[in-house]
């Protein structure tokens, strides 16, 4: 059985003053009601730099979260039912769950505490938490400014990404963009859609969104298919997945880790205060990542200001 | 071994360097076949790698093929296969629908589709003499190939999942192989060649160079023998060819100081023999003249003794005839009967001695003359036949039926049977007298038996001794001169023959008598 860390933290101590601290002593004592609020985080426990993703959305919880902090990181799979013996003898009343390895607990422990999930692209289907997909919201109005010609997306999506859609539509209209979405069932009809607009579109003002779908967004066929030829036809790609844009694509929105993280923490708090669960949210992130050598061959220049507040951009130094 | 027994007669230079030289071709044929076969499977291999990659490649690329059912797409990524030199053909599969492009030179049968699908990883599927096939399958997956490792897998929730589209096959040629292979096998002869024939250049002065002290050495001995002069050697060489000339010399002079002895030791013996010569010389000149004399004394004294002894003989018996006319001097015709049988007596004595020492001297002449042996057989018998009655013998005579003709010393035969017969008719008193002849294809017997006293079995090897009787009482008995035997005996051995005698004692004797010689029928 693998060994269950526990890594007990202590918030930073805040400098308060003497009656603050008597006055919250007090409370604490003479409230009936209140206890002691145990958050645990169960987490991958991963060499860097993925270990880095999670220590910065702890980070972000802390900032949310001022009691007690268990950190459950999990090196090799453990049977669920100790790890919620172990929280129950550690007194855990809440729990964020981050990864796939956090995310395998959800259902032992959503029956006896109050589960919220981060770090991965989830989407709505009984959870809730905070997705790894970047808002389309944000994804627009990074668009707009990054190519501000673009006046119409295009994207080939499939029923997974169905709900996501909906909420790209409304964006889009807020941001003054059209969005074409067209949904395909299997690679060969998101081919042949890609294909189609690739063939029809206006490079001048359409781009095309390829959003987190492994059908419509596929490694191996779509994505060197569209970066070859938006590439040859000079059409604006962007992309929810933060790696595509490494590989040619204009842009596409790292996620906040520290933000995701605090986020997590209000939204298990209100869960543990009594509200309604909130369901899945997308990533409020804003940390774009520009392809500069796509853009200059697309003709779009970014001024000394605007490239240094990108949060990354490429080809990196060293490729 | 064998290899060299057939060139025994060559030098040990032109041993050497052919021994050599097929080593150096044994050596150069093994190292060149070696590396001329680690080289093919060496390029064979890297060759059937790199097929491999390409077929893995082409199925990379032909995926978008696949999904899109599209020769046009699936006509890009076989170009682009088609590029390679060694790639000759090129075909692309889907799982569901079979065949959807093929370009090229190749070629297969539907059976054969069957027994090569499916496959998990790029394969060789045929190889032939001259090309392989290799076959990919072509598999549609979502893993990105930067974000492969455990980690980036943490923020996905699907899976990596892979799906079997179809199959890709390349025709790889092996002529770049063959080609490969040839010119291998050509630089690698011409190379060879040259550096053999270098080497063996190289070896052939060098093995003059080392072998000629040797050979100088060789030629030296030969001289020596054929010369039969005491030559040196030269001392050159190496270690070996210097301590074979340093023994050779020393053999030479040791030879030479024996040869030397061995003169002088000749010339010693010589003279030594020269003497011993002259006194060999000198005692048979000493010899020669003692016989010549011994002869010269015999034919005197046996004239001198004969002749008084015959004239006494002859007056005795004149006298005898005179005085037997009167009656009153019987008493002395008796005495000088005895006295006339005293002088035969004497008279035979000296003729038996004088025969004797002839045969001793070598003098007794053989007269070989032919003569039927009927007559020689009646003669001798009628001489012997009154000697026989005188004891009351009987005298049988037991001859081959036909006669024949010998040619032999008839005197001396006769003078053999005469006294064999008389001394069985003298040892014998009413008994029998045999004479028996017989021949075979090489020899005559003539066997005289008789049934008188017999000789004693410790004395029958000595009757043929000369003065020889059995005993003195015997010799007084009986008479005779003791000499008969051994005359006999000397006889037919000067004949070519023998006498062989056997008794028993107061039973008889046989005296058997051979000669050989050839008989000759005459009729």
């Amino acid at each position: 059985m693998a060994r269950i860390k526990r890594i007990y933290y202590r918030p930073k101590q805040r400098r308060l003053r003497w009656p603050l601290h008597c006055a919250v002593l007090c409370l604490t004592l003479f409230s009936g009601a209140l206890s002691a609020d145990t958050l645990a985080v169960v987490y991958p426990d991963l060499p860097p730099p993925y270990k880095q993703v999670f220590d910065q959305i702890i980070q972000g919880i802390e900032t949310e979260h001022n009691d007690t902090l268990i950190k459950y990181p999990i090196d090799k799979p453990i049977p669920p039912d100790n790890l919620l013996q172990t929280m129950n003898d550690a007194g855990v009343n809440r729990v964020i769950t981050l990864g796939r390895r956090g995310y395998a607990y959800n259902n032992t422990l959503k029956k006896t505490y109050f589960v919220v999930t981060g770090a991965l692209p989830i989407k709505p289907n009984g959870v809730s938490g905070v997705s790894l997909i970047a808002a389309p919201a944000n994804l627009f109005e990074q668009l707009r400014t990054l190519s501000p010609k673009t006046r119409q997306v295009f994207v080939v999506y499939t029923s997974k990404s169905e709900w996501l859609i909906e909420k790209a539509k409304q964006a889009a209209a807020d941001k003054q963009l059209t969005l074409i979405a067209k949904k395909v069932t299997d690679l060969g009809e998101a081919v042949e859609h890609y294909q189609d607009i690739l063939q029809s579109a206006n490079s001048a003002t359409d781009a095309i969104w390829l959003p987190l779908d492994n059908i419509t967004a596929n490694e191996n066929v779509i994505l060197p298919l569209l970066l070859r030829e938006s590439w040859d036809k000079n059409f604006v790609v962007f992309s929810s997945k933060p790696g595509h844009v490494r590989r040619g694509f204009l842009f596409t929105l790292f996620p906040d880790n520290f933000q995701d993280g605090a986020r997590l923490a209000q939204m298990v708090a209100s869960m543990k205060a009594g509200e309604k669960e909130p369901g899945v949210e997308l990533s409020l992130t804003r940390r774009v990542g520009v392809n500069l050598r796509t853009a200059s061959h697309l003709g779009l220049e970014y001024s000394v200001k605007m490239k240094s507040s990108f949060y990354q951009t490429f080809p990196q130094s060293g490729f | 071994m064998i290899f060299l027994g057939r060139h025994k007669h060559k030098s040990i230079w032109q041993q050497l360097l052919l021994f050599l030289i097929v080593s150096i071709c044994l050596l150069s044929i093994t190292s060149s076949v070696t590396a001329v076969w680690v080289s093919y499977n060496q390029s064979r291999q890297i060759l059937q790698q790199n097929s491999l990659r390409i077929a893995d490649n082409l199925a990379h690329l032909s995926v978008l093929s696949l999904i899109t059912a599209s020769r046009e797409n699936a006509q890009e990524a076989l170009s682009q296969v088609l590029g390679f030199n060694d790639v000759t053909g090129v075909a692309i599969f889907s799982d569901k629908d079979g065949l959807l492009l093929k370009q090229g030179n190749i070629h297969w049968m539907d059976s054969e589709l069957d027994l090569w699908f499916p496959i998990a990883t790029a394969t060789t599927v045929k190889d032939t003499g001259q090309t392989w096939l290799i076959a990919a399958p072509v598999y549609l997956t979502n893993s990105d190939t930067l974000t492969t490792d455990n980690g980036a897998q943490e923020f996905s929730l699907d899976n990596n999942t892979e799906s079997l589209l179809g199959y890709v096959i390349i025709n790889v040629s092996k002529g770049s192989l063959v080609k490969l292979i040839n010119n291998l096998i050509a630089y690698n002869l011409i190379v060879t060649l040259i550096v053999s024939i270098l080497l063996i250049w190289l070896l052939n002065r060098g093995l003059r160079h080392l072998t000629r002290p040797l050979s100088k050495l060789s030629e030296t001995m030969n001289k020596a023998q054929t010369s039969g002069d005491h030559l040196v050697a030269e001392i050159a060489g190496p270690r070996e060819v210097r301590q074979m000339a340093n023994s050779f010399n020393a053999m030479m002079n040791s030879l030479e100081r024996q040869e030397d002895k061995l003169i002088e030791l000749n010339s010693g013996l010589e003279s030594e023999v020269e003497v011993r010569t002259r006194e060999l010389v000198a005692a048979r000149d000493t010899a020669l003249v003692a016989m010549r004399t011994q002869s010269e004394f015999l034919a005197n004294i046996s004239h001198e003794l004969r002749t008084p002894l015959q004239a006494v003989t002859s007056y005795i018996e004149l006298v005898i005839e005179e005085l037997e006319i009167h009656p009153d001097f019987d008493a002395q015709v008796e005495d000088l009967n005895s006295a006339l049988h005293s002088s035969q007596r004497l008279l035979n004595l000296i003729n038996a001695i004088l025969d004797l020492a002839k045969c001793e001297a070598g003098k007794m002449d053989l007269i070989v003359k032919q003569c039927s042996l009927t007559d020689l057989i009646k003669e001798t018998e009628n001489t012997i036949r009154p000697l026989a009655a005188k004891n009351n013998n009987r005298f049988i005579t037991d001859l081959p039926p036909d006669d024949i003709y010998l040619n032999v010393d008839k005197e001396k035969v006769q003078q053999i049977l005469l006294n064999l017969l008389s001394n069985a008719c003298k040892f014998t008193e009413a008994g029998e007298i045999v004479l028996r002849c017989y021949f075979n294809e090489s020899k005559i017997y003539w066997e005289v038996s008789d049934t008188g006293i017999g000789i004693p079995k410790e004395q029958i090897s000595q009757v043929f001794n000369k003065f020889k009787q059995i005993d003195g009482s015997v010799k007084r008995k009986y008479g005779g001169t003791g000499l008969g035997l051994a005359i006999a005996k000397h006889y037919a051995e000067m004949m070519g023959g023998s006498i062989e005698a056997s008794s028993e004692l107061n039973k008889g004797s046989t005296f058997t008598f051979w000669l050989t010689i050839p008989k000759k029928r005459e009729y």
